[in-house]
């Protein structure tokens, strides 16, 4: 009795041990990639826009013949992704828009020469290379700049991305059940070809698969063109959702779906030369079956991957194969778990107790299958992470990093409870008896684990839909500047309001200190502490790229000693130096550098 | 079954947030906005309210029924755009509106708070009189100044105005600075805030005011957007 509560407390301290070790390495690598993350460059994987022509708040004598906009990647837009609107808000007819000069990172439309003077809102809503959509607007004006000017309102309906999101879970569930499910019918479990609820399961992979893709498909078209959900069957939307590439993806991924299906019933068929291997012929053709499932198995996340978060920014040599092969190990893993809990583990209703079938050879094969897979997941999922999130600030500021810490909370509560399955396959294994042998309450207590995994992976898979449709943390995540600089010594002998300047300093905050619009907060102090104020300050935005002329910044006065550039335009992430003139006298002004990177 | 539980339990954890429960919801009246208007308790110890009736006595009179968009700017000469420094809504039965401060106003007193709420009839008429509110708003310029009246409201005004947006209300918060001419008041300047903020069928007002001394910073942003968190979430 006593050996045997020794044993057990070993047991569990082995296991104590390996869970211990498995969190280390993870933290270890995320620790060392993420630190390396913050010495290197940024990568950004939603498309924004570089420049304008004209340019935000131009103003023009004679209307342009056309507009120009550059990005930082290939985009993708049809029709109706730009707009032009007039002071009232009023749709202005516009030219087909095209790209400039064959640049897949531009686009061109052309005006009307009839536009009269006033401004103008040149609305743009386009689709990135990872297949999501970014949109925004700038304005210029002819003549004279109108008092105002329109608003431009994102009319896309809220229930479009909730589809989409919808579609996008549906295909990852669906590609789990089909290459998971279908592996594990196939392969790891003989009896699963004759089994009418496995093959069942798998089927329905196929058809939640299909339907998922052909979602994403229909909704893509109005999710790009900001409509609402009576788009989906518009022929022109389809029609531009198909020459992208996402619509390449979507159409070759539903080919291979078909293909992979043919495989799987000539695999589960009655007379399958799979399951009778006796003849030369029919191991040959079970031989190309099997080499056929394969090879439609790995092409399939990479439908995902080429059209996704994975084929954008830095590394993408190695993000893509490492997220085809993170999507891989999770669809045979949870796929493969699945089928495993309805049609081994758990009773179904009309058949036999779960006693009369056998857990072997099915359970301990999908043990060492799911081995391999945690070991694949973690690899590649702390790669991707540390690619998709770059900074710990990211990992709690923004959206994406918050999801991804409740993801890996599921994921590691799942790597508990299959460490727990895993320990039930090797201590019963060793049983000359066998798994079979197992006691009632030992394999009631596996069943509670894997019902566990099952709805633990389910919702680690729903976080992952939601997971792709969110901009990554590295392109939402820009940390305020907040920096303070000295007031250089030549001012300290400044006198009237200024006399109080010597020692003092000048503090500066810029949110969201990203590109586009951004709002600078500048305090004047004095070495006590209290706001200063001078007589003006002015301000303009230098870049390091001396190319790049310096942007003028309208700084307006608050209360005294703060000052406030309410609009100011940050065209592109990097390294930046605002400049603030500081007049301290009706005939002395000095000069002060703030460097920021804008993220 | 222990992981769905755990499941089961984050879940009721998360809507379980410890927020206060609202005292009403949409539509509102003109009686249930009023739970979403600041009150002396609210406000701090010393404070009191009463309604502002008295609107003629004012040194910048604007109609007790409206809804701020530019305060001062109609004492001002040289502002250089035609601007409105309140709407008066058409179609939407307002409270009235009430000041809520301290009995003595000072630089170490409480702020005042002068606040109201117009009630309509749908959500579209707030709505469209909330794009009235903000166009109007937006031409209000970003310097002006008052030469000549009262010496409370003589001096240089800067104005600036952002979006903002509070347990679902929508709206901007437009933050003005007087400072009087130094020969006047060299010590002390005005910090105001004007939240106006809409959601389904109505429109809410909040002034906010302090005096602070010159060489501090203005923290009335800050301050009522931290007490209308408080006040708004009262109207679900």
């Amino acid at each position: 009795m006593t050996g045997g509560v020794h044993l057990a407390g070993r047991s569990r301290a082995r296991l104590i041990t390996r869970l211990a070790v498995v969190a280390i390495l993870v933290a270890c690598g995320l620790v060392a990639d993420l630190v390396s993350a913050a010495v290197t460059h940024p990568a950004y994987a939603h498309a924004y826009l570089v420049e304008t022509s004209p340019v935000d708040g131009q103003v023009l004598r004679s209307p342009p013949a056309d507009v120009r906009l550059s990005f930082n990647e290939a985009v993708s837009f049809n029709q109706r992704s730009f707009q032009l609107l007039d002071v009232t808000g009023k749709k202005l007819a516009i030219g087909a828009p095209g790209y400039v000069d064959g640049k897949a990172n531009t686009a061109r439309v052309s005006l009307p020469a009839s536009l009269v003077e006033g401004t103008y809102v040149l609305a743009w809503r386009i689709t990135s290379a990872d297949s999501h959509v970014v949109s925004g607007a700038f304005s210029f004006s002819i003549g004279r700049p109108s008092t105002l000017a329109a608003p431009v309102e994102d009319d896309v309906s809220p229930a479009v991305p909730v589809v989409d999101a919808v579609g996008r879970a549906l295909a990852f569930l669906g590609l789990a059940l089909a290459l998971g499910g279908g592996l594990f019918v196939a392969v790891l479990w003989p009896a699963g070809r004759d089994d009418r609820r496995a093959r069942g399961i798998v089927w329905s992979g196929f058809a939640a698969l299909t339907a998922g893709t052909v979602v994403v498909l229909l909704v893509q078209g109005p999710y790009a063109a900001g409509t609402s959900l009576t788009g989906v069957f518009d022929p022109e939307l389809l029609g531009a959702t198909l020459s992208t590439r996402l619509g390449h993806a979507l159409s070759v991924r539903l080919l291979i779906v078909l293909a992979l299906g043919v495989a799987f019933w000539i695999a589960v068929r009655p007379s399958s030369s799979l399951a009778d291997v006796r003849t030369d012929g029919a191991r040959t053709s079970g031989v190309g079956v099997a080499g056929l499932g394969a090879a439609c198995a790995v092409a399939l996340p990479f439908t995902w991957t080429l059209a996704d978060h994975a084929q954008t920014g830095e590394q993408t040599w190695l993000a893509v194969p490492a997220t085809s092969l993170h999507l891989l190990a999770m669809a045979l893993w949870l796929g493969g778990l699945i089928a495993l809990a309805a049609c081994v583990l758990l009773p179904g209703r009309g058949r036999k107790p779960t006693g009369a079938i056998s857990l072997e050879p099915a359970l301990p094969r999908f043990s060492t299958l799911a081995q391999i897979c945690f070991a694949v997941i973690a690899v590649t999922g702390v790669y991707l992470a540390w690619r998709q999130v770059g900074t710990w600030g990211a990992l709690g500021g923004t959206d994406f990093g918050r999801l991804l810490l409740g993801k890996l909370a599921a994921v590691l509560a799942v790597v508990g409870l299959a460490a727990g399955a895993r320990r039930f396959v090797r201590r019963r294994g060793r049983d000359p008896l066998g798994l079979d042998a197992a006691p009632y309450t030992a394999v009631r207590r596996l069943r509670h684990s894997v019902a566990g995994e099952v709805v633990l992976g389910v919702a680690v898979v729903s976080i992952t839909a939601v997971l792709v449709n969110t901009a990554p943390a590295r392109t939402s995540y820009a940390p305020p500047v907040h920096t303070t600089v000295p007031i250089p010594t030549t001012v300290a002998n400044a006198a009237g309001s200024a006399a109080g300047l010597g020692g003092g300093s000048v503090e500066v905050k810029i949110e969201p200190a990203k590109p586009g619009s951004n709002v600078a907060d500048i305090y004047i102090t004095g070495r006590n502490g209290s706001l200063v104020a001078v007589p003006e300050v002015s301000g303009a935005l230098e870049s390091r790229d001396r190319s790049v002329p310096a942007l003028p910044v309208k700084v307006s006065a608050a209360e005294p000693g703060h000052y406030v550039a309410n609009s100011m335009s940050i065209p592109y992430p990097g390294e930046w130096v605002l400049r603030l003139d500081i007049r301290v006298s009706d005939f002395d002004e000095t000069p002060v550098r703030v460097p920021f990177t804008a993220h | 079954m222990t992981a769905a539980g755990m499941i089961a339990l984050c879940v009721l954890a998360g809507c379980s947030n410890g927020a206060p429960q609202p005292l009403t919801k949409p539509p509102y009246t003109v009686t249930s906005i009023r739970s979403g208007l600041v009150s002396p308790s609210d406000l701090g110890k010393g404070a009191t309210e009463f309604e502002d009736t008295d609107h003629a006595s004012h040194v910048i009179y604007t109609p007790p029924n409206s809804i701020p968009t530019c305060p001062y700017v109609q004492r001002s000469e040289d502002a250089k755009v035609d601007v409105q420094p309140a709407i008066e809504p058409v179609g939407g039965n307002p409270t009235g509106r009430f000041i809520v401060g301290p009995q003595r106003v000072g630089p170490s007193s409480l702020p005042v708070v002068t606040q109201g709420a117009v009630v309509f009839q749908s959500p579209s008429l707030a709505g469209g009189t909330m794009d009235t509110v903000v166009a109007e708003s937006a031409k209000c310029p970003e310097a002006f100044s008052v030469l000549g009246g009262p010496p409370s409201v003589v001096g240089a005004y800067k104005v600036g105005s952002q979006p903002i947006e509070m347990d679902g209300w929508k709206g901007f918060a437009q933050h003005l600075v007087h400072t009087s001419p130094p020969e006047m008041n060299a010590d002390t300047y005005d910090d105001l805030v004007t939240v106006v903020v809409h959601k389904a069928n109505a429109i809410i007002y909040v002034g906010y005011a302090q005096i602070k001394a010159v060489g501090q910073r203005a923290d009335t942003d800050e301050k009522v957007k931290a007490l209308m968190t408080t006040t708004l979430a009262r109207l679900g």
